[in-house]
């Protein structure tokens, strides 16, 4: 089987609608949040593990986030057995690590995409305050565009930098870096314009781009 | 909203991110490695202004949540919300607004001093105003075992304060028009 494809049960917990994973998602950390007992607590932990086998979350996508989990439950319990309050320290852990588990499930069992349709659909109501939504989803998409065009953008000036021998890696390259992202910016802004995205109104914002 | 505005508080979401995704910088004689994203929540508001400064962190947060890993050492996902820093992330767009609204202010005779105490009462002073407590709550900490916890951090911190009010002040004058729009820019034009 070819591991980049997700299985019958990957498929299943995918295809569940978002509201109801994120719905159950509140209620299991409601719980966490009203139990005391770490007996309790570990099995909700435990539990939560076994969701992942049912999910068919392969097991090295558990690595990271566990790794994590070890380091801040190792901090917390380390802490409080110092302070004399190992209990509470136990009990901190434990709620930590159940949502931290059960969140991280949600995310690994749902794409990016349908994540933001849910955003988006949930938001629609917010129009009649004036925040379009169609305006959010350009915001959204335009914002994982922008994401690697900076990135390239910054390992371009640190070449630059490099190539004239001054030290590839200072902050100050933020300077070039957000006015060349302003003015890329504002040639898209201005080209939106051109299409009509912004509506009749918005004829003015050229003032900015040209003064 | 104008198709600038959008654009804009798309770019500083997305300079957030990038920002974040750069290697942590070990700092000799600071045990904590610095990661570069809280100076995107500073630039945000202080060159976007308080209103699209705090759009642009929401939209951050916004794509964090939908599970893009672009918070410093690649976290991402609801778990970050779930984490004990949790309260350090959702403290973003108000220490944007507040920068924002002082620079508002401050933009026509814009001060570079100024600027940093700035940078420090908001992205320093409201960020851990929000991160300390809730980060003693999950942990089960009490505010002032919090409070020292974080203080490894505020080394890093003030130096980033510094670097956001040094690149704000470029910024200002390398593109004055970033702030075209908002009234106290008109009003300070010559």
């Amino acid at each position: 089987m070819n591991p980049s494809q997700p299985g019958r049960r990957a498929r299943a917990a995918r295809a569940l609608p978002v509201g109801h994973k994120l719905a159950a998602l509140a209620i299991f950390c409601a719980g966490l949040a009203w139990m005391s007992a770490p007996a309790a607590l570990a099995a909700m932990v435990l539990a939560c593990l076994l969701l992942y086998g049912a999910a068919g979350v392969p097991a090295r996508r558990l690595r990271r986030p566990l790794a994590g989990l070890a380091v801040m439950a190792a901090a917390i319990l380390a802490f409080h057995f110092a302070a004399g309050s190992f209990a509470l320290g136990l009990r901190s852990a434990l709620v930590l690590a159940g949502g931290i588990l059960a969140a991280n499930l949600v995310t690994e069992t749902t794409r990016v995409t349908d994540m933001m349709d849910t955003f988006e659909r949930w938001l629609a109501p917010l129009s009649r305050l004036g925040l379009d939504p169609a305006r959010i989803s350009a915001m959204l998409a335009m914002t994982i565009r922008f994401i690697p065009f900076l990135s390239n953008e910054l390992h371009t000036m640190q070449q630059a930098r490099f190539a004239r021998g001054a030290r590839p890696h200072s902050v100050m390259l933020a300077v070039p870096l957000v006015i060349s992202a302003l003015r890329s910016g504002d040639e898209l802004a201005a080209a939106l314009d051109a299409r009509g995205f912004g509506g009749a109104a918005d004829h003015n914002l050229d003032k900015g781009a040209l003064s | 909203m104008k198709s600038r505005d959008i654009v804009h508080i798309s770019l500083f979401a997305a300079l957030t991110a990038a920002l974040g995704l750069l290697p942590a910088i070990p700092v000799p004689l600071i045990a904590v490695p610095i990661t570069a994203q809280t100076l995107g929540v500073m630039l945000a508001g202080a060159l976007l202004g308080a209103r699209r400064g705090a759009l642009a962190m929401l939209l951050f947060m916004a794509l964090v949540a939908a599970g893009l890993p672009i918070l410093s050492g690649g976290r991402g996902g609801l778990a970050v919300f779930a984490g004990p820093t949790v309260g350090f992330f959702l403290a973003f767009p108000f220490a944007a607004f507040f920068i924002g609204w002082c620079m508002d202010r401050l933009w026509p005779r814009f001060n570079i001093v100024q600027a940093f105490a700035v940078n420090v009462v908001g992205g320093i002073g409201l960020i851990y105003l929000f991160g300390i407590p809730l980060l003693g709550m999950i942990a089960g900490l009490q505010f002032g075992q919090a409070a020292w916890a974080s203080l490894a951090f505020l080394p890093g911190d003030l130096l980033k304060a510094g670097a956001a009010a040094a690149i704000t002040a470029a910024v200002r004058r390398g593109y004055p028009s970033v702030r075209a729009g908002s009234q106290a820019a008109i009003a300070g034009n010559p």
